[in-house]
């Protein structure tokens, strides 16, 4: 290699990465140019455009195209976002008081394979028992219509019923009773003002912070929703940036933690956070953000699972296929 | 930027809820920051530990006014170990441990050998024990009955530059106060993680219980009860003569943030 290797990457805002974004955290040997836009778009962009060499991206689709024998992307076992998908499936309250009440009902949601339904639809299989077949699940966009045709994932039990959602948003099927909830990455504006006024639609879990503890506690995961991906020309053309990446993002985590811990200059303004991590420590292990493949086996053993059940991966593929180049160069 | 903005040197610790100031993402309106990490002589805009502040200032010192607006601040319970034969370890925070000595004679303990450093800052250091068990119940207990949040450090202005340009107090109290705000935003985004504690906006949420709807803002009567107790516990501590007789003597005159999200 002659000089350092140039390259876009598009990231959202995080704080446990802002450092490398805005240099503090050099990339070696590397000038990355940063893009940031709305996370749909940037997602979107790079999975059918390849509009950048490096993207933030979501976790299940990664996996899932890597299952699906798909070489093109090369994954960096770095996770921006993780989240408990308590806080993404809303009800109808007239309907449903409990979460055992969806059985039998009619759930929309933006895709199948849409990480916030995949996670979903495990926890409710996980926590409540509710069975992807227990429930009709309609498909489409959140405010627009969807596509005529769903695609049923290859490995999808033909038990599970899938409609295309195409004369309304789920949004509206929902406030119109033809849906008792949706399950959404990012709730829409009647969603969220509902919510917060307590009014017909709201949050399956009113005490999100308990359901999240409770799941916790019995899958010992914290759910992965994106991941960091570069496209396989890039890795081609330097393949030990696939560790550089990686080594930077680490280190920038690392560096969010150590100024965590150091209470004395009061640069975290979480009051109690200390005792709200002992929980989470007690139920997922020491470290509560790790990246890399060891530390994540709980989190990935569940996902592949939920995936599994999806219909989206095969009885085949392992913890071992999602990050083969990481693991081979780092791991 | 106006060409004739004012142009400020501003010392500021990395505090992740002033991160969007030093990004410019949330404006100084009329001003031209450069951002500094302190201690910086000289700067017009500057974090400084209350201590110091309260202290030059009631000595007489009027270099610098403070607006109120106050980035460090903790819970300092949970700071305090009794200190055995070790009484030589150093406090690393002074403020704190005005606090600290104050809460406890509040509170009727005895305060003799004491070291004021949060845990994770003295372990493994031989005898050191903290005083409490459960720190964060009795930190909880003592704000529902004192509203005591202890503020560590304020954010200080060159009285010169506030007497030149009258609108420059209010418009750093808004800056910060807009970066607090959508600090506590991201924490409570449900979309994403955008820092990384596992269910941390579960976490914000149950703290309302303790807080009420805004946790920690900035202002002078949201935070007069702790002001008080501060001045008091210096007094008492002979490190000041006497308590102001309005603590709001400290401070620049501010216009209180209204929240005009939806229009510009």
């Amino acid at each position: 290699m002659s000089g350092p290797l140039r390259f876009t990457f598009a990231i959202s805002s995080y704080d446990h990465i802002e450092r490398v974004v805005d240099g503090r955290v050099p990339i070696v040997n590397a000038e990355p140019l940063f893009i940031r836009l709305p996370i749909p778009e940037m997602f979107r962009r790079f999975v059918a455009r390849r509009d950048w060499d490096v993207s933030e991206m979501s976790f299940v689709q990664y996996a899932t195209l890597r299952a699906t024998g798909d070489p093109n992307i090369v994954g960096v076992p770095a996770f921006p976002s993780r989240l408990y998908r308590q806080t993404a499936i809303f009800v109808r309250s007239d309907r449903i008081r409990v979460p055992e009440d969806l059985r039998g009902g009619r759930i929309g949601i933006v895709a199948w394979a849409n990480s916030a339904a995949v996670w979903g639809r495990g926890l409710l299989a996980d926590m409540h028992a509710i069975a992807a077949a227990d429930v009709t699940w309609y498909q489409g966009g959140v405010e627009r219509p969807g596509r005529p045709e769903v695609v049923r994932p290859r490995w999808l039990p033909d038990d599970v019923t899938m409609i295309a959602a195409t004369d309304r948003g789920i949004e509206e099927m929902l406030w119109d009773g033809d849906l008792e909830a949706i399950i959404v990455p990012s709730p829409p504006a009647t969603v969220e003002s509902s919510v917060r006024s307590r009014g017909l639609v709201r949050l399956l879990y009113d005490d999100y912070p308990e359901a999240e503890r409770a799941y916790r506690e019995r899958t010992g995961c914290l759910p992965i929703m994106h991941t960091v991906a570069m496209t396989r020309e890039l890795y081609d053309r330097d393949p030990d940036i696939l560790r550089r990446i990686y080594a930077a993002l680490e280190q920038s985590r690392r560096e969010y933690f150590a100024e965590l811990a150091a209470a004395q200059s009061a640069l975290v303004p979480i009051p109690w956070v200390d005792e709200h991590l002992a929980t989470v420590r007690a139920a997922i292990g020491e470290d509560v953000w790790p990246y890399g493949v060891e530390g994540n086996r709980a989190t990935f053993d569940t996902m592949l699972r939920y995936a599994r059940h999806s219909g989206l991966i095969g009885p085949d593929f392992t913890v071992e296929q999602i990050y083969p180049e990481w693991q081979e160069l780092c791991g | 930027m106006s060409p004739a903005a004012v142009p400020v040197t501003v010392a500021l610790p990395g505090y992740h809820h002033t991160a969007e100031l030093v990004a410019g993402i949330v404006e100084l309106a009329g001003m031209n920051p450069t951002f500094v990490a302190p201690p910086v002589a000289g700067a017009e805009i500057a974090d400084l530990p209350l201590l110091d502040y309260v202290t030059r200032r009631l000595g007489g010192d009027d270099t610098m006014t403070a607006v109120p607006v106050f980035p460090a601040r903790a819970f300092v319970l949970s700071w305090i170990h009794a200190a055995g034969d070790a009484r030589r370890v150093t406090d690393p925070n002074p403020t704190a441990t005005i606090y600290a000595r104050g809460l406890l004679t509040d509170r009727g303990e005895r305060v003799e050998a004491i070291a004021v450093a949060p845990r994770s800052a003295v372990r493994g250091i031989p005898g050191l024990q903290p005083l409490f068990d459960e720190p964060g119940e009795a930190e909880r207990a003592d704000y529902a009955r004192t509203g005591v949040y202890p503020i560590l450090s304020v954010i200080v202005v060159r009285t010169e530059l506030l007497e030149r340009e009258r609108w420059l107090a209010s418009n750093v109290f808004r800056a910060f106060e807009v970066a607090r705000r959508r600090y506590f935003a991201r924490l409570a985004d449900i979309r994403g993680s955008r820092v990384p504690i596992p269910s941390v906006a579960g976490h914000v949420r149950g703290l309302r219980s303790v807080f009420g709807p805004d946790l920690g803002p900035y202002g002078l009567e949201p935070n007069r009860a702790t002001m008080e107790a501060f001045v008091r516990y210096a007094a008492e501590q002979s490190v000041i003569a006497a308590p102001p007789d309005d603590v709001a003597e400290l401070f620049a005159d501010v216009e209180p943030f209204v929240d005009y999200t939806d229009g510009s």
